[in-house]
């Protein structure tokens, strides 16, 4: 019984950890500072090559 | 498209709390005004594009710089200001409980102060008398009425955002201890910005421009005036922003099904936004003589450094949404974007806002960091800049708000019919502004200036380029504006059946659950004399010693150009 009460446990916990994850969250926030710096360097360049 | 219908069935099926009637009359009056002022003024941007692009030619009696800058008023002061009172007032009384009968009369005595300053500025417009675009730089000289009209417009809006934290503070009063509701918490540090930050437009309209413009003065200090322009002009992008941060907060939350990530974060992001939004007006001035280098340097630092709260937004609302969305079943890394209701316009639309929040911000750092300002500064790129900023993020998440708002204060229904009216509106926004802005961005990489009338320079083939190219041209920026305007004009649309010919039926005001670190709220994010003093601080340091250089040090003073570009 405590086992299979134990076992309910592990379950849920890897059920809320699954629920709560934000991996997704992280990659786009990832994409952001990505997108941020490429655009950033993008026109740094034009900068040195015009100046 | 099932899910959206299912939020879209349970949002006018189902209604909650309502707002107290008369806050609604007074929420709706600034929302009409907001709307008529936007009717007009993308008409206004529609002759402007057709004009700049050649396609059409402006009747004599009325000015390309005219309209320009009715354009800019109408849309970037009036519409985002009283739209923004509107918002703020009912959800005041959603949140805080209804305004006192007395607070409710100094709101009125608010919006007719504000009214009739927007109603003198609008008339010098309209009369030619006032053509200085809406940045009012000196030394273009407008007819004074104008001033005393842009000054009655502030004092009013401070007047309403003294009726806002009069009743914030009350609340706060009865209820000592608690964490304040977000709503009134967001909207009171927008307010304290939006008055610090007047604070700089107040004096130089009064102690400069309008002294100047009754001839009391024949010269002006060009350098002071656009500092304290600026002082003011970037807090006022924070001004518009704020808000729809709110409606991304704590409407959105509620309307995907869903709660808020963090409160205390999102309370953080607003005081880091009260702190670091105001010394850094300089970075509009980068290619500005008279200003050293080391201050430019440092208020460019402080602009990176408010660039963190919006970033901490773009973080807590995705996680908002996939939190909300792995509590509907959603799996995967991104699959659970399926369970967000796509076919409710009152996520969708502001979901477009954010979205195009992503190039709009990089811009931002752009244009902000010196040496890159040197290769956009007065160009084009700056204009699709901000029609990217608060012409779509800031505009299509006051649509999405609409959406509810004005059946909620109407005592009307969002109706399928106009959920849909809505998405074809949001998507021809977004397109009618990718054609526009996008080739504005690319023509102002190749040097096409701004604010500068139809004009080939003589033929000269880089300015004929300008006309030329497949996406970067002129013409393209006006097919951009004429899809724009037929979105703007179908918003209107939306705007008038759902104040006056929607179902009469009861609306929900859709505000996010309490997050679940609302009891954990640290009480120092809700010590107001403190941020207050700390921006007071920065603000000092940031400006006490240019400022003064300015004055003590000042440059020749300008004569008065008041017919130039009539």
């Amino acid at each position: 019984m405590a086992q299979t009460g134990m076992k309910t446990q592990q379950n849920q916990v890897q059920k809320v950890k699954e629920d709560s994850s934000l991996k997704g969250t992280l990659i786009f926030v990832m994409f952001i500072g990505s997108f941020i710096l490429v655009s950033w360097f993008a026109i740094f360049y034009l900068f040195l090559i015009r100046a | 498209m099932k899910q959206s219908n299912l939020a879209l069935q349970d949002y006018t099926e189902i209604p909650e709390v309502q707002i107290s009637p008369k806050d609604g009359k007074l929420a709706f009056v600034h929302i009409s005004v907001a709307f008529f002022a936007f009717l007009l003024g993308i008409l206004g941007g529609l002759l402007q594009g057709l004009a700049r692009g050649g396609m059409i030619q402006l009747p004599s009696w009325l000015g390309y710089y005219q309209i320009l800058t009715a354009h800019g008023v109408l849309l970037a002061l009036v519409f985002t200001t009283y739209i923004i009172f509107g918002f703020f007032f009912a959800g005041m009384s959603k949140t805080h409980g209804a305004f006192s009968d007395g607070l409710r009369k100094l709101a009125w005595i608010s919006f007719f102060i504000t009214t009739i300053g927007t109603v003198m500025a609008a008339t010098m417009i309209l009369a030619n008398e006032a053509s200085v675009l809406y940045t009012f730089y000196a030394p273009l000289q407008a007819h004074f009425i104008y001033y005393i009209g842009l000054t009655l417009f502030i004092v009013g809006t401070w007047v309403a955002g003294a009726t806002i934290m009069a009743h914030y503070f009350k609340w706060r009063k009865l209820n000592p201890g608690q964490p304040s509701p977000l709503f009134g918490f967001m909207a009171t540090a927008t307010i304290i910005l939006w008055i610090v930050a007047g604070l700089g437009v107040a004096a130089t309209v009064l102690g400069q421009m309008l002294p100047w413009a009754l001839g009391y003065t024949d010269e002006i200090n060009v350098l002071l005036s656009r500092t304290l322009f600026w002082y003011f002009g970037h807090p006022l992008v924070y001004f518009w922003i704020m808000p729809a941060y709110m409606v991304w907060y704590l409407v959105i939350p509620k309307v995907i099904g869903g709660r808020l990530f963090s409160g205390s974060l999102a309370r953080l992001a607003f005081v880091l936004f009260l702190l670091f939004s105001i010394p850094v007006g300089f970075h509009h001035q980068l290619m500005e003589a008279g200003i050293t280098e080391f201050w430019k340097y440092v208020q460019t630092i402080l602009t990176f450094v408010v660039v963190v709260p919006s970033l901490l937004t773009a973080f807590s609302i995705f996680a908002t949404f996939e939190q909300t969305g792995r509590e509907k079943g959603g799996k995967g890394l991104f699959s659970w974007l399926k369970k967000l209701p796509w076919g409710d316009v009152r996520f969708f639309a502001p979901f477009m806002g954010m979205l195009i929040f992503i190039p709009a911000g990089a811009g931002g750092l752009i244009n902000a960091s010196f040496q890159l300002n040197a290769v956009i500064h007065n160009t084009l790129w700056v204009v699709g800049h901000f029609h990217l900023t608060v012409g779509t993020t800031v505009v299509l998440t006051f649509f999405g708000m609409a959406f509810w708002l004005i059946p909620l204060v109407t005592g009307r229904k969002l109706t399928k019919f106009m959920n849909r009216s809505g998405i074809v509106t949001t998507w021809l926004w977004t397109i009618g502004m990718f054609f526009m802005s996008g080739a504005m961005h690319i023509l102002g990489l190749f040097g096409a200036p701004r604010r500068t009338a139809y004009t080939t320079y003589q033929d000269h083939p880089q300015a004929l380029s300008w006309f030329e190219g497949i996406f970067a041209s002129h013409v393209t920026v006006a097919l951009g504006g004429v899809i724009l305007t037929a979105a703007g004009l179908l918003m209107f649309y939306n705007f008038v059946y759902l104040a006056w010919f929607a179902p009469k039926g009861e609306t929900e005001f859709p505000i996010t659950p309490d997050p679940d670190d609302t009891p954990h709220t640290p009480a120092i994010l809700e010590n107001w004399k403190l941020w207050i003093g700390i921006a007071v601080v920065l603000i000092l340091f940031a400006y006490t010693i240019p400022i003064y250089d300015m004055i003590v040090n000042a440059p020749p003073g300008s004569p008065t150009f008041n017919n130039l570009i009539r």
